[in-house]
């Protein structure tokens, strides 16, 4: 029982990070039919950007509020501007061409920041060693939320079997209760996630540019000829999914401490099957998905064993294609023949 | 300024080698009602195509409320006053009938400043341009700021243009129909709707691709009503491409005839009819055919 609590706060922790990523996959492939897998390297970018403005900050801003938002703020302007480039310079030429050119187009990018930040490019200047691409070893990430924990819980123990109890051993306290800990962290970044993707369900469903992406998606010519500018609005849609995954980069980075260039490839294919599995182009499907698929997972990994993790959670795609090909919150698309 | 919302100066359109439309010339004005016929391929889409802005002309130019208009993207064009519909339907089909109008409607909601103060600011000193983007971007992310802010208007906002689309359908007859999905809609109704949808940009000329198209011979009768008591309610000039004859040569008051991308004929429906050139490009057509 416990143990299961435990679980739980841990799958929602990680569902929460899937679910930033996997809105920017869903949004983009809403306006104009793309899986952009260059997605999760965005994401990566904004790990390392934060680690960057954390670094430049010093020691002295670890664990404040303002060091947190700065770091928060920097990746997000980053990012969001990565993610005009992309478009504007990468996918925005070939919108007219058939769609497997810009997919193919999208895993390049992919590989070029992947393995881009791969390479250690660190020139002197100005007699400073300033490093522009970090190389392949993993870093440590800073402890930008200094780790605290929020609440402990004590649960009665389940009491052990009567043949496994030493009557010689002295009764010790501690055994009777298992301890279920929250982190400061894992409730920080639950908050902020769930702010974000409220700021987001505001802006598709409340807003012109929501309604103009949602017209966008349908027929981007015909919106044009109504008067909706589909260029701005593609282009802010890149932005906004990439701000958003610049926070999962910081928000996944906090948890992991651990960040590598290759974090995104992993992360943002996990986050793209959350979006399937939730139905692809629907914002709430998203979410829906990526808690689904990390609960599974942190209960395979609970349970079984950390080995079958991604095998569970493909096979769960799988599952759900096959019971629900549009999947969980997808509307189905009737061909004419 | 004259007082002509659509001007064709000389359009010429090739793909390559072949010239689609070829010194295409035509005036629109408010409260006209014209023509344009062609047998099969004589470019009356791509006549449509050049002047929304899907295609740039490669000669010659568009003028729509006095500016010149080429090259410019198309969302830019409808916002000058130039709205269509066309001749395959394209409704966003998964939307209800309010739906589809209310996305035109909201398109082109009224803007925060005046297009004048605007205008000014943007033809003015360097400082007063950077003042005019400053003030362009606050109106279009005023509801960015309205909606997370939580500040009021959403609601009155939303109301409005609900009210302004239901009043689009009540004219184009569509109000019983509001709630049913786009593809759902018998074709007349589509027919209708896409019209109802072009209404929402609050458009100066309409540009109609075949209105009538695979409506009967009843339905035909009552749009020719209808698109006359358009003209006259919004005080519309209207450009409508049309295969019915009949309808055509009913309600147009002067008619261009185009034959592979030529001007063949310009004219009142009688002085059309009795032309030698149409009678042959039709006859010609219908012999090949």
């Amino acid at each position: 029982m416990a143990g299961l609590l435990q679980h739980l706060i841990n799958g929602l922790a990680e569902g929460t990070i899937y679910a930033l990523v996997a809105l920017g996959y869903t949004m983009v492939y809403g306006v104009l039919k793309l899986i952009n897998f260059a997605h999760g390297d965005v994401m990566m970018v904004g790990a390392y950007v934060g680690y960057a403005a954390a670094f430049v900050l010093g020691d002295g801003a670890l664990g404040s509020l303002w060091g947190a938002v700065l770091v928060f703020l920097v990746s997000i302007l980053f990012c969001g501007l990565l993610g005009w480039l992309v478009e504007r310079f990468a996918y925005r030429p070939l919108r007219e061409k058939p769609r497997l050119t810009a997919l193919i187009t999208a895993i390049g990018i992919s590989f070029t920041l992947s393995y881009g930040f791969q390479l250690k490019v660190q020139p002197e200047i100005a007699g400073k060693k300033v490093t522009l691409l970090p190389g392949a070893d993993p870093r440590t990430f800073p402890e930008i939320i200094t780790p605290a924990e929020w609440v402990t819980l004590h649960v009665p123990a389940p009491a052990p079997a009567p043949d496994e109890v030493d009557p010689a051993a002295p009764h010790d306290a501690a055994d009777d209760f298992v301890e279920i800990i929250i982190w400061n962290w894992q409730v920080i970044s639950f908050v902020i996630a769930l702010a974000l993707m409220g700021g987001l369900q505001v802006l598709v469903f409340r807003t012109k540019f929501g309604r103009a992406m949602r017209a966008v998606s349908h027929d981007h010519r015909v919106a044009a000829l109504l008067g909706i500018p589909v260029d701005r609005v593609i282009a802010l849609t890149f932005m906004l999914g990439s701000a958003l995954a610049a926070c999962a980069g910081i928000l996944y980075a906090i948890k992991d401490t651990l960040i590598q260039p290759m974090l995104g490839v992993q992360l943002g294919l996990k986050a793209f099957v959350a979006a399937v599995i939730g139905g692809i182009g629907n914002v709430q499907g998203a979410v829906l998905g990526a808690v689904a698929l990390a609960l599974c997972e942190e209960l395979v990994v609970g349970y079984a064993s950390s080995s079958w993790r991604d095998a569970v959670a493909f096979g769960f795609l799988i599952v759900v294609l096959l019971l629900r090909p549009q999947g969980l919150l997808g509307r189905v698309q009737a061909e004419k023949v | 300024m004259s007082d002509a919302q659509l001007e064709v100066k000389q359009a010429t359109m090739r793909f390559g080698g072949l010239k689609a439309l070829s010194e295409f010339s035509l005036t629109v004005k408010r409260g006209d009602l014209l023509g344009l016929i062609g047998p099969n391929g004589a470019g009356k889409t791509t006549a449509f195509n050049v002047l929304t802005g899907v295609y740039a002309p490669t000669t010659g130019d568009v003028l729509v409320s006095g500016t010149r208009v080429n090259g410019r993207r198309p969302h830019e064009i409808n916002r000058l006053g130039l709205a269509r519909t066309f001749q395959n339907i394209r409704l966003f089909k998964e939307l209800t009938a309010l739906d589809n109008v209310k996305v035109a409607v909201l398109a082109n909601t009224r803007p925060l400043f005046s297009r004048e103060l605007m205008g000014r600011l943007r033809r003015g000193t360097g400082a007063q341009r950077a003042g005019a983007k400053v003030l362009g971007a606050l109106d279009n992310y005023r509801d960015w700021w309205r909606a997370i802010l939580g500040t009021g208007g959403f609601h009155q906002e939303e109301a409005d243009v609900t009210a302004r689309a239901g009043q689009l359908l009540e004219v184009m007859g569509l109000s019983a129909r509001a709630d049913e999905l786009a593809k759902n809609l018998p074709y007349g109704d589509q027919r209708r709707l896409e019209i109802a949808r072009a209404l929402g940009t609050n458009p100066q000329v309409l540009l109609l691709d075949e209105p009538a198209a695979g409506m009967n011979t009843r339905e035909k009768a009552d749009l020719m009503v209808l698109i006359r008591a358009l003209r006259d309610k919004f005080s519309l000039g209207i450009l409508l491409i049309e295969h019915d004859m009949k309808l055509v040569m009913g309600i147009c008051e002067r008619i261009t005839v185009l034959d592979h991308g030529e001007t063949i004929a310009v004219g009142t429906p009688a002085e059309v009819r009795a032309n030698p050139k149409v009678i042959e490009a039709y006859l010609g057509e219908a012999a090949h055919a």
